[in-house]
């Protein structure tokens, strides 16, 4: 298994585990899911990028 | 699998160095520091674009200054390997998509089939953190930790912020807690905000605060109070006129110091007169010590008789005279000196009173000035400002008394303006409760945003946090997942390795006391379970314990990698006894039998042990094997390949910047190679030497005579073997060491020696069946494999 792959089952898996928490909004996963897939996900700019736009959408929707 | 590898410039690799091996394994052989690390590297290297062991050392080692040969550049480092199906990786270009070289580049894989023996022992002795960080280079895990790594530097980023954000409220909430007089930080609460400016506000009789919005409204209530209790600024104005005013008025008249001077000078007023005659003290002191002294009785200057005693008197009364007038001067200098001091003082209230009028805006204080300003004139025009001047009594300047009388008026006026001392104190305190209500306003404005902020940023924070320990856990997990994946191999494995012996059951476990990680190693010894095998086990079972999860994990990713091939094992079964060894060479030939290998050895017995067990496994068909004979710093490894070697021969012998030197080696450790290997295929007698190392004098003697008793041979080739036999010595004198005599030798004769010893080569070798002449029968004919090549000590040469 290459490490991309290896990592995208890491991925999975987590945010498979944080959904089943009540907190954690579906817009959380896949924000993390869309970094990874546009292989923004070593470029702390990005997450915190992505991170901010969550939260204030999530304030916006509550 | 690998079809070929070049490496050129690279470690200690210098000249391009070619190993064909057609999807064989290779075994590579030589002694410490000849160049077999290097190769691996160069694998590494061209498969990978980067080697481990240099680039993740220490941070003084780097790929960029320490992967070239010492001789060469980074730039100049060349690497290649060619894949079955013909595609290439290489450090100078990229694969075409759709080959195995592509798939192999971008399947990212690590140097997860490369293992080197330094390895084994530091990932087993290491401490479980150090060992899961030594263990994760054979795992995938470059790209979920740079996921990871940049996770982390977002939650610290955001918790770096949230402290600041907190710093920044707790900052106004001290501001407050300093306004308000409030004991400790904690006690700043809005309930007891709220009490304090009630309390305060109570004073002033204005109604209670309810609420933080409030405040502005509640700081123009203050305002009008203020307002209403009188102007607190002009009271303080006129209460600093008054301090002023009481000064001037006790302040004494500068006619006084005026007189002064006056007065003393008109007392001496002959003295000052008389001054245009009187003499230097120190002249005149000095023409009475002449005359004294001499005893002259005859005037210096016209030579005329004189009465020395009467001049003596007259002279000292002269003295008398100039001393009189210099205290007067200086007394004068002192009184004016003064004078000078007590109008600057007039000078500086003055436009104190007028900077304070201008407020008021009295014409009658006005007045005052003006007069003072006349007053400063007139006696600074009048009095006079040097000793020289004509003193006249008259001029003594006046110094207007209305001055005081207008002071007293004025201060009489303006005491009954100021305000009662209890209402300076309430508007006092009104105004420091206003600054103080503006004080709590603007910071908890200011709270309350950062607060709002704060809250934005903390869910930002608690969201990267959660996501990254969630990850890091999944990531463990993950690994753990594998090491239970792998347990059964590493076990059989190992029991491979050591059976018969009562250890095994080894198990690795993640502990998950780090956020990065760490693995514990558990194993039984004897009656003994779940022991970390440091404890027990010897140095060479810890390196086969390595080398059996190594292994493991090898296994593991080829299962799910159909692509890879390819094991190599640098130099790991050192530390290894000969029984134990033969087991672990048998169970990688066995279990990686559609496996490329490539397994190098400084150990010559494990070497030998190795060629008669790839005869198990599929022999020549299936292995290649390499000996390094020799590594010079110039040149790199010589290896024990003819067929590669002479290429390289051939490249310095074309290349008119080869140094004469460097050719001469070249062809002299080349024609070594060549009677080494004929002194097997034509048995010659010749006393054995340890590990084969024989010199060009140790055979050519025999090998030149036998050669020639094969008359066919001798007959076709008697040019090229007389001539090796003639400049044989080149390959001493000026390729192995620098002989000063040596230098006479031209390049010329060294290359006609090359092209000889290229022929001889040519002769002896053939290039179809890739062997060397041989005995075909007791006669001493020699034929190759193939039979193109045959010398027959009778009859004439037959090419084929």
């Amino acid at each position: 298994m290459d490490e991309k792959s290896f990592a995208s089952e890491i991925l999975k898996k987590t945010i498979d585990k944080l959904n089943s928490l009540e907190d954690w909004t579906e817009e959380y996963s896949r924000t993390f899911k869309d970094l990874f897939e546009q292989e923004k996900y070593d470029s702390q700019e990005e997450i915190s990028r992505a991170i901010g736009q969550v939260v204030e959408n999530y304030v916006k929707k509550y | 699998m690998l079809k070929s590898i070049n490496i050129e410039n690279l470690r200690g690799i210098r000249f391009n160095t070619n190993i064909d091996l057609n999807k064989k394994s290779l075994i590579i052989f030589g002694e410490n520091g000849k160049g077999k690390s290097s190769i691996v590297d160069g694998i590494e290297y061209a498969i990978t674009g980067d080697i481990k062991h240099i680039s993740s050392t220490c941070r003084e080692v780097s790929l960029k200054k320490h992967a070239p040969h010492i001789y060469a550049d980074f730039q100049e480092i060349k690497v290649e390997v060619e894949f079955s199906d013909g595609s290439v990786l290489s450090n100078y270009k990229e694969p075409e998509k759709g080959t195995l070289a592509y798939r192999i580049r971008n399947s990212k894989l690590g140097n997860i089939n490369i293992l080197r023996r330094s390895q084994l022992l530091d990932a087993i002795s290491a401490q479980p953190k150090e060992r899961y960080d030594l263990l994760k280079q054979f795992l995938p895990l470059a790209e979920i930790t740079k996921f990871e790594n940049a996770l982390k530097g977002v939650v610290d980023k955001f918790q770096g912020e949230v402290n600041n954000l907190k710093t920044e409220i707790e900052n106004h909430m001290r501001n407050i807690q300093a306004a308000l007089d409030i004991k400790d930080l904690g006690s700043v609460t809005s309930d007891n905000i709220f009490s304090i400016l009630v309390n305060r506000g109570k004073q002033f009789n204005i109604e209670d605060i309810k609420d933080f919005k409030e405040i502005p409204e509640y700081i123009k209530k203050v305002d009008n109070y203020i307002e209403c209790m009188g102007n607190i600024n002009r009271d303080v104005i006129i209460r600093n006129f008054l301090n002023l005013l009481n000064e001037l008025i006790d302040k004494k008249s500068p006619e006084l110091f005026a007189k002064a001077i006056y007065d003393n000078i008109n007392t001496k007023l002959d003295l000052v007169q008389k001054k245009k005659v009187v003499f230097y003290e120190e002249f005149l002191t000095t023409g009475i010590q002449w005359l004294q002294e001499e005893n002259k009785s005859l005037c210096p200057f016209c030579e005329s008789p004189i009465d020395v005693p009467s001049v003596i008197e007259r002279v000292k009364k002269r003295i008398n005279e100039n001393s009189e007038y210099s205290t007067l001067k200086k007394e004068f200098q002192r009184d004016y000196s003064i004078l000078q001091s007590e109008l600057k003082w007039w000078e500086d209230n003055l436009d104190k009173i007028r900077n304070i009028n201008k407020k008021i805006n009295d014409e009658n204080i006005e007045n005052l000035c003006k007069t003072i300003e006349d007053d400063i004139e007139n006696f600074k025009k009048l009095v006079p400002n040097s000793i020289q001047e004509i003193i006249i009594v008259k001029n003594l300047p006046n110094w207007n008394e209305s001055i005081y009388k207008n002071a007293i008026h004025l201060k009489n006026e303006y005491s009954n303006k100021v305000l009662p001392k209890d209402a300076v104190l309430l508007l006092n305190e009104a105004i420091k409760f206003k600054n103080d209500l503006k004080i709590v306003y603007d910071n908890i404005v200011h709270i309350n945003k950062k607060t709002k902020e704060n809250t934005l940023l903390n869910k930002k924070y608690k969201i990267a946090k959660q996501f990254y320990e969630e990850l890091v856990r999944q990531r463990k997990n993950s690994v753990q997942e594998i090491y239970d994946e792998i347990k059964n191999d590493i076990n059989s494995y190992y029991s491979s390795m050591h059976f018969e012996e009562d250890i095994g059951d080894i198990d690795l476990k993640i502990k998950d006391s780090s956020s990065k990680g760490s693995v514990i190693i558990e194993a039984s010894f004897y009656e003994k379970s779940g022991e970390d095998p440091r404890a027990y086990y010897s140095e060479s079972h810890l390196d086969t314990l390595g080398l059996a999860i190594f292994l493991a994990l090898y296994k593991r990713e080829c299962s799910k990698n159909k692509d890879l091939r390819l094991l190599i094992l640098d130099d790991v079964l050192t530390s290894v006894d000969a029984a134990h060894r033969i087991n672990i060479i048998n169970l990688i030939f066995s279990e990686f039998k559609e496996h490329q290998l490539i397994i190098t050895t400084h150990d010559i017995v494990l070497y030998k042990e190795i060629l008669e067990l790839e005869k198990l496994y599929g022999g020549n068909n299936k292995y290649r094997n390499i000996e390094i004979c020799e590594w010079t710093k110039d040149r790199g490894p010589i290896l024990d390949d003819t067929k590669s070697e002479i290429e390289k021969l051939r490249e310095h012998l074309t290349n008119p910047h080869t140094d004469k030197n460097i050719l001469a080696s070249a062809t002299g450790t080349f024609l070594e190679l060549v009677l080494c290997k004929l002194r097997y295929s034509l048995e010659l007698s010749i006393p054995a030497k340890y590990q084969d190392k024989y010199t060009i004098v140790d055979i050519w003697d025999n090998l030149y005579s036998k050669l020639k008793k094969n008359k066919e041979f001798y007959r076709l080739n008697s040019k090229v073997l007389d001539s090796i036999n003639v400049s044989k010595f080149i390959r001493n004198i000026s390729g192995c060491h620098y002989n000063e005599w040596a230098q006479g030798v031209s390049k010329d004769e060294i290359k006609q020696f090359t092209n000889n010893v290229i022929r001889f080569y040519e002769i002896v070798y053939c290039s179809i069946c890739n062997s060397f002449i041989k005995k075909s029968n007791d006669n001493e004919d020699y034929q190759c494999n193939c039979s193109r090549l045959q010398y027959n000590k009778k009859d004439q040469l037959l090419i084929s």
